[in-house]
C-alpha cells in the first residue's frame, strides 16, 4: 500500500511538471490593475482577501475562533502547572523587550497602513501576537494573566469577531462605503476597518493561546 | 556586468548556505543543530539583502531587517529549553 | 538567465521540509522547524511577497516554536513519584559513592537509558508519604510510582532481597516499553489501571 501512495505522489509531481498551469495564461497585471481599480486600495492582495474573496475569509477568522475555543476547551479540565519557570537570565529579557518593542510597532503599522503597503490584517496580528507572547516567556504568568483580564483581552476579541461579521455581511449584502482617493490613509471604503479587526482578533488570539498553553503546561 | 556580478555572489551565498545544512544531517548532537539554525538564519537573511539591493526594493529590505532583529526570540526560547533538557 | 539563483534557491524548501519529516527526534525536529522557517522566509521574500515572508518568519521563530516547544516539553516526559526519604539517599550517596546502597541511583539510570531511545525524559516528584504518593497516581499527577518494597509491606522479607523496588505505572504503553526493555532486576512491575471507567478524557 505504501508504495502506491508514493507512485501516486510521483506522478502528481511529474504531472505539475509536465503539464502546464491551464490559469497561467492572460497578463497578470491587467488582473492586478483590474483589482486595485474595483477594491480601491493599493495592496491588490488586501483588495482580494477583503473584497473579492471576503467570503472566503470570513471562514477563515471563524477557523481561527474555534482553534482557539478549542484550545481552551480542551485544557479546561487540567489542572494548572503548579510551577512555572520562567526567563530569568538579563541578556534573554532585554532581547525580548526589544523584540517585543519592533514587533508591537511592526504591527500597528502594517494594522493601519495595510491596504496601502504590503501587509494587511493577518501579518500585523501575528507581528501583535509575537509581541505579546515575548512579553509573556518573559514575565510572571499571574501579571499576565491579570492584565488579559483587567483589558477584558477574551471580550473584546469576541467583539471584534463580531463587528468583523457584521461589517462584511453588509459589504456583501452590497452595500459600500466611498472609495476615497486612491492610496491615502483612509480610503478603501471598508477595507482599512476590516484590517485592524483582524489584526486585534488574531493578536488577542494568539495572545489567549501562549496564555493558556504556559498555564497549564508551563513555559521552560 | 553588475548585475552577473551579483548573480555571481548569490551563488556563493547559497554554496555556503549548503555548509550548515549538511551539517544539521550529519551532526547528531542537538547543539551542532542550533549552531546550524542560527547560521542559517543569519545567512538567509544576508541574502534577502543582496536581493533587496539589487531590485532596488527596500520593502524585501525591511523585512530582511525585522528577521534579523527580532527572529533570535525562538532561538532564545529553544536554547532555555534544551538547556533544561540536558540539565534535568 | 539573469535569475538563475531563484530556482537552486527554491529547491532548498522541499530539501528542508524532507529533512523535518525524516526527523524522528522531536527536538531535533523542532530545530529543523526553525531552519524550514528561515528558508521559508527567504524564498517568500525573493519571490517578492514582502507580508507573507514577515508573516512567517514572525510565526516561525516565537509563535509556532513557543506553542511546538510547550507541547513537546510537557509530553515526552513520564514524571515519576517517590518518597522523600529517597531525597535522604541520594544526597548520602553522592558524597559516600557507594555501590550497595546506590540502588535508587541506578534504576533511575537504567529507567532514563530505556526511555532515551523513545526521546523521553524523566523527571522525579517527591512526596511525603505512600499515601500521597497514590493519590497522586490516581489524579494523574504522575505516571509511575517508584518506591522500595520495605516501605510498602515491612514483613514480606524475603522478596525485598532480590527485587527492592515496585514500579507501579497506569499508562499501558509506558508498562509496555519497561516489561520489554527494562532489564534490571531491582524493580518489580506493576500495571495499574484506572477504576473509573465513566470517566471520560
Amino acid at each position: 500500500m505504501k508504495r502506491v501512495y508514493i507512485a501516486i505522489g510521483i506522478a502528481l509531481f511529474i504531472k505539475m511538471l509536465l503539464i502546464p498551469n491551464p490559469a497561467a495564461d492572460g497578463s497578470d497585471l491587467s488582473i492586478v490593475q483590474s483589482v486595485v481599480q474595483d477594491s480601491g486600495v493599493p495592496n491588490a492582495v488586501s483588495g482580494i482577501l477583503f473584497r473579492n474573496r471576503l467570503y472566503d475569509t470570513i471562514f477563515e477568522v471563524i477557523v481561527f475562533t474555534i482553534a482557539i475555543m478549542g484550545a481552551r476547551y480542551l485544557l479546561a479540565n487540567e489542572k494548572p502547572s503548579n510551577q512555572i519557570y520562567q526567563f530569568s537570565d538579563q541578556s534573554s529579557i532585554v532581547l525580548a523587550r526589544l523584540g517585543a518593542t519592533i514587533t508591537a510597532l511592526v504591527s500597528i503599522e502594517l494594522a493601519i497602513r495595510g491596504h496601502l503597503s504590503p501587509g494587511g490584517g493577518f501579518a500585523a496580528g501575528v507581528a501583535g501576537g509575537t509581541a505579546i507572547g515575548l512579553i509573556a516567556i518573559t514575565s510572571s504568568s499571574q501579571l499576565m494573566e491579570g492584565v488579559y483580564k483587567h483589558w477584558r483581552a477574551a471580550t473584546w476579541e469576541k467583539i471584534s469577531v463580531l463587528i468583523f461579521l457584521v461589517l462584511s455581511a453588509i459589504t456583501l449584502a452590497g452595500i459600500e462605503l466611498p472609495y476615497g482617493e486612491l492610496g491615502s490613509l483612509f480610503s478603501g471604503g471598508v477595507i482599512p476597518l476590516l484590517n485592524i479587526l483582524v489584526a486585534i482578533k488574531v493578536a488577542l488570539g494568539s495572545w489567549a493561546a501562549i496564555l493558556i498553553f504556559i498555564r497549564y503546561r508551563g513555559l521552560l | 556586468m553588475n548585475i552577473i556580478f551579483m548573480n555571481v555572489i548569490l551563488i556563493a551565498m547559497i554554496l555556503a548556505l549548503l555548509i550548515p545544512i549538511v551539517e544539521v544531517c550529519k551532526d547528531n548532537n542537538v547543539w551542532q543543530k542550533m549552531l546550524a539554525l542560527s547560521s542559517i538564519s543569519s545567512k538567509t537573511t544576508m541574502m534577502i539583502f543582496i536581493v533587496s539591493v539589487l531590485r532596488d526594493d527596500w520593502m524585501i529590505g525591511v523585512v530582511a531587517v525585522i528577521i534579523l532583529s527580532v527572529g533570535n526570540a525562538g532561538f532564545m526560547l529553544m536554547a532555555h529549553i534544551m538547556k533544561r533538557m540536558r540539565n534535568a | 538567465m539573469t535569475d538563475s539563483y531563484i530556482y537552486i534557491i527554491s529547491v532548498l524548501l522541499p530539501l528542508a521540509a524532507c529533512m523535518v519529516l525524516f526527523q524522528v527526534n522531536p527536538y531535533h525536529a523542532l530545530v529543523i522547524r526553525g531552519i524550514l522557517g528561515a528558508i521559508a522566509a527567504m524564498i517568500y521574500a525573493i519571490w517578492g511577497a514582502a507580508d507573507v515572508a514577515l508573516t512567517e518568519a514572525l510565526v516561525g521563530t516565537m509563535l509556532a516554536i513557543t506553542l511546538y516547544a510547550i507541547a513537546v516539553r510537557s509530553s515526552m516526559v513520564m514524571r515519576v513519584g517517590v518518597l522523600t526519604e529517597e531525597l535522604q539517599e541520594i544526597d548520602e550517596n553522592i558524597l559516600k559513592d557507594d555501590r550497595v546502597h546506590n540502588l535508587f541511583g541506578q534504576l533511575i539510570t537504567d529507567l532514563r537509558k530505556v526511555f532515551q531511545n523513545y526521546y523521553m525524559r524523566i523527571e522525579l516528584i517527591f512526596y511525603q508519604d505512600i499515601k500521597e504518593l497514590d493519590q497522586a497516581l490516581i489524579d494523574r499527577e504522575i505516571h509511575t510510582t517508584c518506591v522500595r518494597s520495605s516501605s510498602l509491606e515491612p514483613d514480606n522479607l524475603d522478596e525485598t532481597e532480590t527485587q527492592p523496588y515496585q514500579t507501579k505505572t497506569r499508562v499501558k504503553r509506558l508498562y509496555n516499553i519497561m516489561k520489554n526493555e527494562l532489564s534490571s532486576s531491582k524493580t518489580m512491575l506493576t500495571y495499574f489501571s484506572e477504576t473509573k471507567p465513566e470517566e471520560k478524557h
